[in-house]
C-alpha cells in the first residue's frame, strides 16, 4: 500500500458520498444548472482525479516508510483540543483553555505539575484581559468568572 | 502618469497620519514576529489579528493586516539562516545556503542580505504595483461574467502546472477545495447545500477556520513531540555588514528575483512559495560556481528572499485590479475589508480611493520600517526563538481557538478548524501539497456564480465563453497549458517544468 493509493481512495470515497448526498438537489440542465449541478460536476471530477492517483500510485512512498513517529502525540494533542471545544461554551474561555494549556504543558510536556498550573493560569488570564478588555472580544464567560464576581 | 502620481501623494497623505501609521508599525512588528516564529505562518498570524480589525475602519484594517503579510516575508528568513528551520514555507530554499553561511561564520551577512534583497523587492514591485495596477483595474471594468469564469479557470490551471509535482495531485487537492466552497446556500436558489442540519453552515465554510486549521494546526500536529531544536546563533550587530564580494554576488540575483518573484506571484498559487524555489534553480542554472549552492552560495540566499517578497506585491495585483484573491492570505485580506461594506476589484479604486492608495502607500512605508525592524532589532526577534516549544505551542492553539471563534461567535468554525487539521496533517505526511484546497475554496463561489451567470446572458448557450475576446484569450491560453502539461505524457518527452526545474532544488529530506 502506498501513499497515493491512500489519499485517492479517500477521493474516490469521499466523491462518490457527495454524488449521493446531492440526489435531493435539483441538477437543472446543461444550459440552465440548478444547485446540484456544479457539485455533482466537481464530484465527478473528484472521482476521475482519484482513480487516476491511485493507478499512478505505484511511484509514490510506501505507507510504511512514511515517518509517523510524532503520530502518537499528534493524536493526544488532537483529542484535548477537541475536548477543549466541547467544553469551551459550557465552561467558557478560562476555564476551558486553562485545563487546556495545565493539561498539555504539565502532563504531556511533562514540565512539571506547579509550573504548568502557573503557566496556564498567567496566560489565560491575561489572554483573557487582553481578548476581552483591550481588544473587544466576546468570548464566553462560563460559570466560574460570574461566580467569582467578575 | 502625472495622475498616479497625484494619487500616490493622496494614499501618503492617508498612510501618514499617525494613528495609521502605528497600524502599519504594529501590523510590520506582527508579522516579523509571526515569520520567525517556526508553526505560525503568515495566513494564521492574519486569521488570528483578524477580529482585532473588525473595530477598525478599511484603510486602517487593511494597512495592519498587509503588514502581516509582507513582514512575514522578512522575519521567515532568520529562523532558516539562524536554525535550519522555515519560519514560513517560502523560506524553505533560505535554510540550504542560509544555515551553510551561519555554520561558515557568516550569518551576520546571511542576515543583512536578506533584508536588503526584501527591502529591494519590495520597493520595486510596489512601485510596479503603482503603475500597473490602476490600468489593469481600467481594463478590468470590461471584465464580465464569461471573463471571470475563464480568468478562474486559466488560474487554477497556472497553480497545477507551475507546481513542481503532478499536475492532477494539484488539480485533484484544487477541486476537493472547490466542493467544499459549495457547501451552504446557493446563492441563487436559496437551496441548503450540505449543510448537514447545521444553520451555522448556511454561509458555507469560511477561509478563516480551513486555512488556520490546515496551515497552523496541521503543522503544530506534525510538529509534536518533536525533538529540541538546535541552539539559536545570535550574531552582534556589527557582524552584519557583509564583505564587498558577498555583495558584489547578490546584486544580479536580488534583481533577477524581484522580476520573476513579481511575475509569478501575478498567477494564483502560493506564489511565494514557487518564487523562492525558481529564483534558486535560476540563480544556480546561471551561477559561474554551482558548486557552491548547497554550501553556503550568497547568491542562493540573496535571490529566493528578493523572490518571494516580490511574489508579496505581485499577488496584490490581482487582488486590487480584479477582486481575485492569489491565494489564501489575499482571500482573508478581500473578506477583511468586505467586512467594512468595501468590496476589492476595479471598482476599489473609483469608489473608496482612500483604501486603494492608502494601502499602496502603506506599503512604501512598510518596507522601510520593516528595514529598521530586522536589523537593529533582530536580537529581540532572535529571543523569541528561546521560548520553549513545548510553551509555544499550548499558546498558538489557543490564539488559533480564539481567532476562529472570533469571527463568528461560533463553536462550529472551531470544529473545522479542527477537522482541516487532522486533513492538513495527513495531507502533509503523504505529501500532497494543502495550498490549492483552500484555494480552491475561496475561488468556488466566484467561480459558481460566474458560470451561472455567464449562462444566463447567453441564454444558456456555452459558446458565450469563444465569442467574447477576452474570455476566448484566457481559455486559449488555458488550453495552451493543458497541452504543454499532456505533451510530455502523450510523446513520453521530457516535462518542460522538470528541465525549467533542474538542476534540482529540492530540499533536503529533513526540511519537507
Amino acid at each position: 500500500m502506498r501513499a497515493d493509493h491512500v489519499v485517492g481512495g479517500a477521493l474516490v470515497l469521499l466523491a462518490l458520498w457527495v454524488l449521493a448526498g446531492s440526489r435531493d438537489l435539483p441538477l437543472g440542465r446543461l444550459a440552465f444548472p440548478g444547485p446540484g449541478f456544479m457539485p455533482g460536476l466537481l464530484a465527478l471530477l473528484l472521482l476521475a482525479f482519484g482513480v487516476v492517483i491511485v493507478l499512478l500510485g505505484r511511484t509514490s512512498p510506501r505507507l510504511r516508510d512514511v515517518r509517523w513517529q510524532e503520530s502518537r502525540r499528534a493524536a493526544v494533542v488532537f483529542a484535548i483540543i477537541a475536548l477543549t471545544t466541547l467544553a469551551f461554551q459550557t465552561l467558557g474561555f478560562v476555564l476551558a483553555v486553562g485545563l487546556m494549556l495545565f493539561v498539555l504543558v504539565a502532563l504531556v510536556e511533562r514540565q512539571g505539575l506547579l509550573f504548568g498550573l502557573a503557566f496556564a493560569l498567567t496566560v489565560v488570564l491575561a489572554s483573557f484581559y487582553l481578548f476581552t478588555r483591550v481588544l473587544g472580544a466576546n468570548l464566553p464567560r462560563g460559570p466560574l468568572l460570574p461566580w467569582l464576581g467578575f | 502618469v502625472p495622475e498616479t502620481l497625484a494619487n500616490l501623494a493622496f494614499g501618503f497623505a492617508v498612510v501618514l497620519q499617525p494613528d495609521v501609521l502605528v497600524f502599519a508599525f504594529l501590523g510590520c512588528f506582527v508579522g516579523t514576529a509571526v515569520g520567525v516564529l517556526p508553526g505560525i505562518g503568515p495566513l494564521a498570524g492574519i486569521a488570528l489579528v483578524l477580529p482585532v480589525t473588525f473595530g477598525l475602519d478599511a484603510t486602517r484594517a487593511i494597512v495592519m493586516l498587509s503588514g502581516i503579510y509582507y513582514g512575514s516575508m522578512y522575519g521567515s528568513s532568520t529562523t532558516s539562516i539562524l536554525m535550519r528551520i522555515p519560519g514560513a514555507a517560502a523560506s524553505v530554499v533560505t535554510c540550504i545556503d542560509g544555515y551553510e553561511m551561519t555554520r561558515r561564520g557568516r550569518a551576520g551577512p546571511a542576515l543583512f542580505l536578506t533584508t536588503i534583497a526584501s527591502f529591494v523587492a519590495g520597493t520595486v514591485s510596489v512601485v510596479v504595483l503603482t503603475a500597473i495596477a490602476p490600468p489593469l483595474a481600467a481594463f478590468a471594468l470590461r471584465f464580465g461574467p464569461p471573463e471571470y469564469t475563464a480568468l478562474l479557470m486559466l488560474g487554477l490551471l497556472v497553480l497545477a502546472f507551475m507546481s513542481s509535482g503532478s499536475m492532477v495531485r494539484v488539480l485533484a487537492m484544487a477541486v476537493l477545495g472547490l466542493l467544499v466552497g459549495m457547501i451552504g446556500i446557493d446563492p441563487m436558489t436559496g437551496h441548503f447545500r450540505y449543510s448537514f442540519g447545521l444553520a451555522e453552515l448556511g454561509d458555507g465554510v469560511s477561509i478563516v477556520p480551513l486555512a488556520i486549521g490546515l496551515f497552523g494546526l496541521g503543522e503544530i500536529l506534525a510538529s509534536a513531540g518533536l525533538a529540541a531544536r538546535p541552539a539559536v546563533r545570535h550574531p552582534r550587530l556589527r557582524d552584519l555588514v557583509p564583505s564587498r564580494e558577498e555583495w558584489r554576488r547578490s546584486q544580479g540575483p536580488i534583481a533577477r528575483g524581484t522580476v520573476l518573484g513579481f511575475l509569478i506571484g501575478l498567477v494564483p498559487g502560493s506564489g511565494h512559495i514557487i518564487a523562492s524555489f525558481a529564483s534558486y534553480a535560476l540563480e544556480r542554472k546561471l551561477s559561474d560556481r554551482p558548486e557552491e549552492f548547497g554550501h553556503g552560495a550568497v547568491a542562493g540566499v540573496s535571490g529566493p528572499e528578493a523572490a518571494n517578497n516580490a511574489a508579496t506585491s505581485g499577488a496584490f495585483v490581482p487582488m486590487l485590479a480584479l477582486g481575485i484573491p492569489t491565494g489564501p492570505v489575499t482571500a482573508v485580506l478581500i473578506a477583511a475589508i468586505m467586512i467594512h461594506g468595501v468590496a476589492a476589484g476595479p471598482q476599489l479604486m473609483v469608489h473608496h480611493p482612500d483604501v486603494f492608495w492608502g494601502f499602496v502607500a502603506s506599503m512604501y512605508v512598510g518596507n522601510l520600517m520593516l528595514l529598521v525592524l530586522n536589523l537593529p532589532l533582530i536580537g529581540l526577534f532572535v529571543a523569541l526563538l528561546r521560548v520553549p516549544y513545548p510553551l509555544l505551542y499550548p499558546t498558538i492553539i489557543m490564539f488559533c481557538i480564539v481567532g476562529v471563534y472570533q469571527v463568528n461567535g461560533s463553536v462550529v468554525d472551531v470544529w473545522i478548524m479542527l477537522v482541516a487539521g487532522v486533513v492538513g496533517y495527513l495531507l502533509r505526511k503523504l505529501d500532497f501539497d494543502i495550498a490549492p484546497v483552500a484555494l480552491g475554496l475561496v475561488l468556488a463561489p466566484i467561480l459558481e456564480l460566474s458560470l451561472r451567470q455567464s449562462l444566463i446572458m447567453s441564454n444558456g448557450n456555452y459558446a458565450i465563453f469563444v465569442q467574447r475576446p477576452i474570455a476566448a484569450t484566457l481559455l486559449a491560453l488555458a488550453a495552451v497549458l493543458l497541452a504543454l502539461a499532456l505533451w510530455p505524457t502523450l510523446t513520453r518527452g521530457r516535462d518542460l517544468r522538470r528541465r525549467v526545474a533542474e538542476p534540482g532544488v529540492e530540499p533536503p529530506p529533513d526540511l519537507r
